[in-house]
Parts: structure tokens; C-alpha cells; sequence
């Protein structure tokens, strides 16, 4: 709640409000996420008077407002919310790990002809539309966001995507993580390391593309500079994983051995008949090369986070980026407001729901969006609507105890509801072994 | 004044109660309500409850003159007044519980508010006995009141939205009027026969805004 009334006030701050739908459309979408409302067009079925005083009023909502707002976002006033709302206090003058990915929304629409990208979980090229998000993978938030058409790849945005943290974030020290479509080309490549000559203190680590004739020079490398390293198994009880790292150099095409970049092949031995697995990383990093494999490692975290949004913040609903209005539906034209504007508050709610698990009592740091929506946000309760205060006042369940330091942390901070007549914001859960209020 | 020692007429005396102006039932009363001084002893508690029963046995007794007789002072008496028997028992352990401890926590105000509102007539002794048997604290009536007064639940504050409701009522008797607590409960359905109320207006226009249709 009190992230919500940030994020509303500068929305005020940011957006034209022509149609007073503004407070409705925000709020709305940013507690729909929480509390779990799948699209937008589930409004009409909802009978929750709690969710509608949450979300600007006492009425009963429809999709109507909302989904207006939502698909009418000027792309320059979403971009001015977005500034003003990326969380650069998170890695400002520190050693930040930042992995860049993206995406993909696949779109089914026959009607209109939009850009069509590669879907990696179909592994085919269909209509798509692109989210770039970065994301410090130490922390696990999200950081900034770019929404694309679908035939923009992760090198298209990559050299900007790390400016863009350099200059507003101001990290110490930034340690870039890249997944292979960064590096597609030679080219790509040597752009992110002139970035690198550039700014001392940025580190580029990205995997690099397994072309044949590549993979074919790194299985030639001689055995001698493999370095054997024990892993853990699968599960406990499992036999140990052996992996061999070897640290060489990758001549770029049409660059001489002197321009040569620093590559870790790592192989992964396999046990049986199957083949061993070859992972090559390209960094620009001078630290030992099993460090560098195990910070790489940490990009699975922002992989995580995406399984999170799509299936707990529902990402793939997202409004769409072409003109549903467009006069010739051959080149229906692209209008990144609504997209970045949603896909940003996915983000924004992804972090908020995360500092909250951190501030509970107990191991909920981590907890996914659905388990915290089930375990604490959707729950029953009553709203006593005074003319000073709306107490909301939770029926006891199980974890209640846990909330119990950031309830009071939040009525500390004494917060006030615009939307409700500045009235002040309590919350109570029932009392531990409560049996009713008899005297 | 008022002591164990001496006689009836010697404690009507020192309360400037002449004894020949008493009727036969104000006599025995008070024979009576010496008697059990002289037996309970003149402690808070016995004051109290004699206090309280001759404010409202109906003998007549001024209430001056009771206050005299009980040696406490005649603002105090006059307070205790219209009293209900327990009151008067919650209000005198609370006076002989010492010293408050504890806080009232924000959290709190959800079951007092629940308390307050399924109780409408509890008294602020109810209140503090409810914040003692639930959360372990004792906290003053002074505290209380402060804490009821910054959520809106005290007495003029209810009262207030009560008025305004009625107030309300009586310009638009059609109109529901707005209720204090919203209960969290859905909206009942539309009775069968009903027509369905029209949704709101649409954010755009439905009259075409592009030059050309878009398919």
C-alpha cells in the first residue's frame, strides 16, 4: 500500500489525466496483481468491496475505465513514470551484478501484422513483442525495463541497456551478465568490450554463441588446460557432477590475435553415453574462472523471476503494443506506452512483494508472489471505515504472527489514503489465541 | 470526618447532618449504613459501594450531605451518580490497580473496534477490561480515549457519523444511507425481476476516431 501511494503520486506527477481514470486504471492494475486478478476483464465478475476501496472507491468497478487507461498510455508519460520509478538507490555506489534479458509475449493475432521474433520455449518464429528488462541478480530486483516489438533482439538493446544503468545508477562497480543473444554476431560482441575500455568500472560477462567451427577450436584446446572442479548433485545422495574449465582466448572475426578475448570453456562431463555439455563464457573479467562461472550462475535468478511474473503476475497479459486501431492492419505501427507502462509495474510489484517477504517474521525472503498472495494477501477480513482511520482488521489464520512486524512497521508510518479522504490506514490481525470479541 | 469510632449521632454530627430533620426511613438507612462502616471498615472499596447505595436506595438523602457522611468530596459524589452497580466495581478495581502498563499498538484497533461496535453500550471499563483479558496490558481511561480519538472510535465520533447519517436519511429517505462500517461482505444480488443497472460510460467515445475502419 504505501509503494502504491508512491507510485500514484507520481503518476500524478507523470501523466495527463483528461479522463479522470488515472487513480481507477493505476491502482487497479498494481493491486490486481497482488491480490491475483488474471485480466482485466475478470473486474466484471468481481463482487469485492474490499478490492474496490483498495483501487479508488466504493463502486463497483468495471473494465471499461480501467482497460481504457491501461491500452491508452502515451508512450513519452509511461517513459517519465518509468524514470522516475526505476530503483536505481539499489545499486547506487556499490558492486552491483546485473543481468540483461528479455522477454517474449507471444501475440496470436492473425488480424494485424506485427513483427514476428523468436519464442525460445515453442522454438519457433512467431508475432511476438519484447520486454528487456535488467535485473541485480544479488538483490533479486528488478532494475529497468524496455518494451520492444518482437524482431528486437537482446544486442539491439544491450550496449544501451548498460549505459543506462551506468549513468543513472552510478554503481562502484558493475558486473554485466549477458545471456548469448547479446553476442550473436562478432560485432555485438566487440561493442559490449569497447563499452568495457570505456568504463573501468564495468565487467561484461555473457555466454558465448556455440557456432560449430567455435565449438569445434574450443574441443581441440589440449587436456592439460582443463582444470577439474567437483560440483554437488542433482539431489542429496546423488553422485558428485564433475565439470573442467579451461581459460583461453577467442580471436573475434576479422580481428587480430592481440585483440583476442578472454573465453572459459567449461565442460560439463556427462556420465555414460551421453555427450559431455560445453559451456563457453566470454567476460572481460580478470578474477579466477571458477569464480566467474559461479557468477554467471546467478543469472538464473532473473530467469526465475520471469517464471514468477508470467505465472503469478500474469506478464503475458500485458496490454498489446500494436494499434488495435490502426487504419491498415498490414503495419499496424507500434505503441510502447501501454506495454512499458504494464510491464513496469509487474516489475515494480515483483520488488514491492519482495520487500515485504523480507520484512515478515520468519523464512519468507524469496517467497514467490502466489505463495505470499496465498499465505497473506488474499485473507478474509473486515473494514471499519471511520471519519479519521480505515482499519482493516484480518481474520485470523495460520502465519499471522509473521505479519506482525510489518503491520507494525506500517502503522509507524502512519499512512494516509488519498483516494479515501486522507483517511489514516491501520491494519490488525486478530490476536493470538483470540476467541471473539465477548465480554 | 467520617470515623469507625464513636457513635451514630457523633457521625451524623461530624457530617453536619441534623438528626431531628432525618425522616424514620432516612434514620434507619443510616443506622444501617453506619453499622457496615463500622463492620467493613472505611477502605476505598467499602466507601464505594456504601457511596453507591445511598446515591440510589431513593432515601432522599441530598447528595452533599452523603458525601459528607462518607468524608469524600461533593464533585466526586455528584460524578458517581447514574452510575450502573458494574461500573461502580470495574471503576474502583481499576482505581486500586495501580499504576497503568503497557501500550495501545496500532494493530489494536481492529478487535476494540470490533469490540465497540458489537457493543454499543460498553462503558470504558468494559473497553480496558477487554484490552487487559485479550492483550495483557492496563492502560489508563485518559490513554483510551486518546487511542479511540485518533481511529475515530470514540463516543462523539460515532456519534457524529450517526448524525450525519440520519441527517441524510431525513433529506433523501430513498437513499441507503452510508453506514460507519463497510463490511467486507459482497453486494446482495439484484431480487429476480429486476432490470440490470447499466454499466458505466465507456472511456472512449463509441463514435469512430480513425479515418478508416480498422479492418
Amino acid at each position: 500500500m504505501p509503494q502504491a501511494a508512491e507510485w500514484l503520486q507520481t503518476a500524478q506527477a507523470c501523466f495527463s489525466d483528461d479522463y479522470d481514470s488515472l487513480e481507477r486504471g493505476l491502482l487497479t492494475s498494481v493491486f490486481g496483481l497482488v491480490t491475483g486478478l488474471g485480466r482485466i476483464f475478470h473486474l466484471d465478475e468481481m463482487e469485492d468491496r474490499g478490492f474496490a476501496l483498495l483501487t479508488g472507491g466504493g463502486a463497483r468497478q468495471t473494465r471499461r475505465v480501467v482497460g481504457a487507461w491501461r491500452r491508452h498510455l502515451p508512450w513519452s508519460e509511461a517513459d517519465a513514470f518509468c524514470r522516475r520509478t526505476f530503483p536505481w538507490h539499489l545499486i547506487e555506489g556499490q558492486d552491483a551484478l546485473v543481468s540483461y534479458d528479455e522477454h517474449s509475449l507471444p501475440r496470436w493475432t492473425r488480424k494485424f501484422h506485427i513483427k514476428k521474433g523468436y519464442i525460445t520455449t515453442r522454438n519457433k518464429y512467431m508475432r511476438c513483442e519484447k520486454l528487456f528488462y535488467s535485473y541485480d541478480v544479488l538483490q533479486d530486483r528488478y532494475l529497468a525495463l524496455r518494451a520492444t516489438p518482437g524482431d528486437w533482439e537482446l544486442r539491439d538493446v544491450a550496449v544501451r541497456s548498460v549505459q543506462q544503468v551506468l549513468r543513472y545508477g552510478q554503481p562502484r562497480e558493475l558486473h554485466a551478465l549477458f545471456d548469448a543473444g547479446a553476442g550473436k554476431a562478432d560485432v555485438n560482441v566487440r561493442a559490449l568490450w569497447d563499452l568495457v575500455d570505456e568504463h573501468p568500472n564495468l565487467t561484461v560477462t555473457m555466454r558465448a554463441c556455440r557456432y560449430p567451427h567455435r565449438v569445434k577450436q574450443w574441443k581441440k584446446l589440449p587436456s592439460g588446460l582443463f582444470v577439474s572442479h567437483e560440483e554437488p548433485g542433482a539431489c542429496v545422495g546423488a553422485p558428485a557432477k564433475e565439470i573442467r574449465l579451461a581459460d583461453t582466448d577467442t580471436i573475434l572475426k576479422g580481428e587480430t590475435a592481440e585483440q583476442a578475448i578472454r573465453t572459459i570453456v567449461c565442460r560439463e562431463i556427462m556420465p555414460g553415453p551421453k555427450k559431455d555439455r560445453w559451456h563457453p563464457l566470454y567476460t572481460t573479467s580478470t578474477g579466477e574462472a571458477h569464480d566467474i562461472l559461479t557468477a554467471y550462475r546467478c543469472r538464473q535468478h532473473h530467469e526465475q523471476s520471469y517464471r514468477v511474473g508470467k505465472h503469478d503476475e500474469f506478464m503475458d497479459a500485458v496490454p498489446c503494443g500494436y494499434n488495435k486501431q490502426s487504419p491498415n492492419r498490414m503495419r499496424p505501427g507500434f505503441q510502447r506506452g501501454p506495454l512499458q507502462m504494464i510491464g513496469w509495474l509487474v516489475a515494480l510489484v515483483y520488488n514491492a512483494v519482495a520487500d515485504f517477504a523480507a520484512g515478515l517474521a520468519g523464512d519468507y525472503e524469496g517467497c514467490h508472489v502466489s505463495t505470499l498472495r496465498r499465505k497473506f494477501f488474499n485473507r478474509p477480513g473486515r473494514l471499519y471505515s471511520t471519519p479519521e482511520a480505515l482499519i482493516v482488521y484480518l481474520d485470523p489464520f495460520a502465519e499471522q504472527e509473521a505479519l506482525v512486524p510489518e503491520i507494525d512497521r506500517v502503522n509507524a508510518q502512519r499512512h494516509r489514503i488519498p483516494w479515501l479522504d486522507d483517511r489514516l490506514l491501520v491494519i490488525s490481525v486478530a490476536p493470538s489465541d483470540y476467541r471473539g470479541p465477548g465480554p | 470526618m467520617a470515623t469507625t469510632d464513636g457513635t451514630f449521632s457523633d457521625w451524623l454530627t461530624q457530617a453536619g447532618v441534623a438528626a431531628e430533620r432525618l425522616t424514620v426511613e432516612q434514620t434507619a438507612v443510616l443506622q444501617a449504613a453506619f453499622c457496615f462502616r463500622q463492620r467493613a471498615g472505611t477502605d476505598y472499596y467499602s466507601t464505594r459501594m456504601l457511596g453507591h447505595f445511598l446515591l440510589h436506595c431513593g432515601c432522599g438523602l441530598p447528595v452533599a450531605q452523603i458525601a459528607r457522611l462518607l468524608a469524600i468530596s461533593r464533585p466526586t459524589a455528584s460524578r458517581q451518580q447514574g452510575l450502573a452497580s458494574k461500573e461502580v466495581i470495574q471503576a474502583a478495581h481499576h482505581r486500586m490497580a495501580g499504576r497503568p502498563h503497557g501500550k495501545l499498538l496500532p494493530r489494536y484497533a481492529g478487535p476494540i473496534a470490533e469490540f465497540i461496535l458489537s457493543h454499543p453500550n460498553a462503558s470504558r471499563f468494559d473497553t480496558l477490561e477487554f484490552i487487559e483479558r485479550t492483550w495483557g496490558v492496563c492502560v489508563s481511561t485518559v490513554a483510551l480515549h486518546k487511542f479511540l480519538k485518533k481511529y475515530g472510535l470514540d463516543r462523539a465520533s460515532r456519534a457524529a457519523v450517526l448524525a450525519s447519517t440520519n441527517d441524510a436519511a431525513a433529506v433523501e429517505p430513498e437513499a441507503s444511507p452510508p453506514a460507519p462500517v463497510i463490511p467486507a461482505e459482497p453486494p446482495a444480488a439484484l431480487p429476480p425481476g429486476q432490470p440490470v443497472p447499466l454499466p458505466a460510460p465507456p472511456f472512449s467515445s463509441r463514435r469512430r476516431n480513425t479515418r478508416g475502419r480498422s479492418c
